[in-house]
């Protein structure tokens, strides 16, 4: 090697030749075997641990531990693979010493230290909570699988002493820019949609009139949907089916648009034969939405955002590639309604894409180039 | 005073999902895997139900479950599957099944967990930590 130690190279001419080659055998660098386990307090007989391979050396108390640990370190370059200490009636002062120990030699943190105990009790539990470089309590029926779980410690310790990006949270914290437009699109919601419902109000009222002339049954239709962070609301609309339509929908299973593929289920049914005359008219125009502003109004949903779902819809999206739609606000209309609208073959794929789209970068401004676009595609869109 | 609930997922928008979603009734903790998990636990934290998924980086669902469910720490705290695994009985073979009070698989009705939550929790006596 090349590399330049003038320490060690002024020890190698001091040291007698003999040392030396000894030296070239041993590892150089202290390494924990986990073969080796030191055992302190009361002896405890282990034929077990011994039968698997494992070296046991045993220490009194905490000074002979010490010692014994200096040793296999100085003479054999190897830290033990754990410690086992035997709890007593008067563990606290034991307990603080190896505390100290801890935080002197931080290379002998990484040792899993096991608590060794015939029955857990409560004072012990709580010892692990004071004392948190114990690792575990383990007990005789714990010593056959001692070496699992030494190694799960093991595993996590050393991944811990230098622990990637890893989060845990409780409250998310909320930026600044985020508020604004959330303060923004709710004013805009809240005068918009109450602007509107004053001014349509004449024509709401013609709605509801004939709906009732027309057929038996309320003006209004609501149903459970999931919006925003999966909460669940009743979402209104013009009544434009038969009373108890949902109950045909098992009927008319054949007729379902999506029933090819295995991916999320979305009813979409072309000329439905539940849909009543003037129904039909209100969908064609799209006045059947129109409740809808009371929603907004109330909160549950706002002007821009992810189409609410129904609940049979929604429950097969919550997969780790697709909850992230349940992120966004929900919304009257949004991306998969101003674009390709006027096809009727957008894939169920296709929607969800621009869902998360919009739940990726969805800010006020956006929300005012989707509103501002929502007019052109209903004029284009045909019976869809 | 509310029940701690440790959420273990990777999938931010699940872990997401479920925070503000369970937030309202439960004291929630979420960590991004097992990994998390463990340091959380290791700062002497007992949660009252941990809900885990199953494939994660660094420390995986299984790892973590064999290790809880043989734990004389965590041994008593019930466990929730929520994964998007297939064939979910068949990667528990060499597992005890010790705590797991059910497994769920993604995708899941989020309506149907909040009651199960409930459900956990209820039934189950959880021993004081003192």
């Amino acid at each position: 090697m090349n590399t330049f130690t003038p320490e060690l190279s002024v020890l190698k001419n001091a040291a007698p030749k003999q040392f030396e080659e000894r030296e070239q055998t041993m590892p150089r660098q202290i390494v924990a075997d986990s073969h080796i386990v030191l055992f302190v307090g009361q002896h405890i007989e282990t034929p077990e641990l011994e039968s698997q391979g494992y070296k046991c050396f045993f220490a009194q108390d905490y000074d002979t531990a010490i010692v014994t640990i200096e040793q296999l370190q100085s003479v054999f370059r190897r830290k033990p693979g754990v410690i086992i200490y035997r709890s007593h009636t008067d563990n606290q002062k034991g307990l603080n010493a190896w505390k100290q120990f801890f935080q002197q030699d931080s290379s002998c943190a990484c040792i899993p230290f096991l608590l060794y105990t015939e029955d857990v009790t409560p004072e012990m539990t709580a010892a692990v909570k004071k004392y948190t470089f114990i690792d575990e309590i383990i007990t005789t029926k714990c010593l056959p699988k001692l070496a699992s779980k030494v190694a799960f410690i093991n595993k996590f310790k050393q991944l811990n002493a230098f622990p990637p990006l890893t989060v845990v949270g409780g409250k998310r914290k909320q930026d600044h820019k985020r508020t604004v437009n959330a303060i923004l699109k709710r004013g805009f919601d809240i005068i918009v949609a109450g602007t509107a419902l004053l001014v349509i109000s004449p024509i709401l009222l013609l709605i509801a009139a004939i709906i009732k002339l027309e057929s038996r049954g309320s003006v209004f239709y609501a149903a459970r949907r999931a919006g925003r962070n999966y909460q669940v609301f009743k979402f209104y609309k013009f009544r434009t089916m038969v009373a108890d339509a949902d109950k045909k929908l098992q009927q008319l299973q054949h007729m379902n648009q999506y029933k090819n593929g295995d991916g999320p289920v979305f009813y979409k049914v072309s000329n439905d034969p539940r849909v009543t005359r003037f129904g039909a008219f209100l969908r064609n125009t799209s006045l059947d939405e129109l409740p809808q502003l009371f929603n907004v109004l109330k909160g549950d949903m706002s002007l821009v955002g992810n189409r609410p779902l129904p609940l049979y819809e929604a429950s097969t999206l919550t997969t780790d590639e697709w909850a992230q739609r349940f992120l966004a606000p929900a919304g009257i209309t949004g991306l998969w309604q101003i674009s390709k609208r006027g096809k009727k073959e957008m894939s169920a794929q296709e929607r969800i894409a621009l869902d998360i789209n919009y739940s990726n970068q969805h800010n006020f401004k956006y929300d005012m180039w989707i509103m501002a676009n929502t007019p052109k595609a209903l004029i284009q869109k045909d019976n869809v | 005073m509310k029940k701690t609930v440790l959420i273990i997922d990777d999938s931010l928008p699940i872990r997401y999902l479920l925070e503000v979603m369970l937030n309202r009734t439960y004291n929630v903790v979420s960590a991004c895997d097992g990994l998390a998990a463990m340091a959380w636990l290791k700062n002497g934290n007992i949660p009252d139900l941990v809900i885990t998924d199953l494939q994660m980086p660094n420390i995986n669902g299984w790892e973590l479950i064999e290790f809880m469910t043989e734990s004389n720490l965590y041994q008593h705290i019930p466990l929730m599957v929520l994964s998007g695994v297939h064939d979910t009985k068949e990667s528990f073979a060499h597992i005890r099944p010790g705590n797991i009070k059910t497994i769920i698989k993604k995708p899941f009705d989020p309506v149907i967990l909040l009651d199960t939550i409930d459900h956990v929790l209820k039934a189950q006596h959880v021993p004081a930590f003192s």
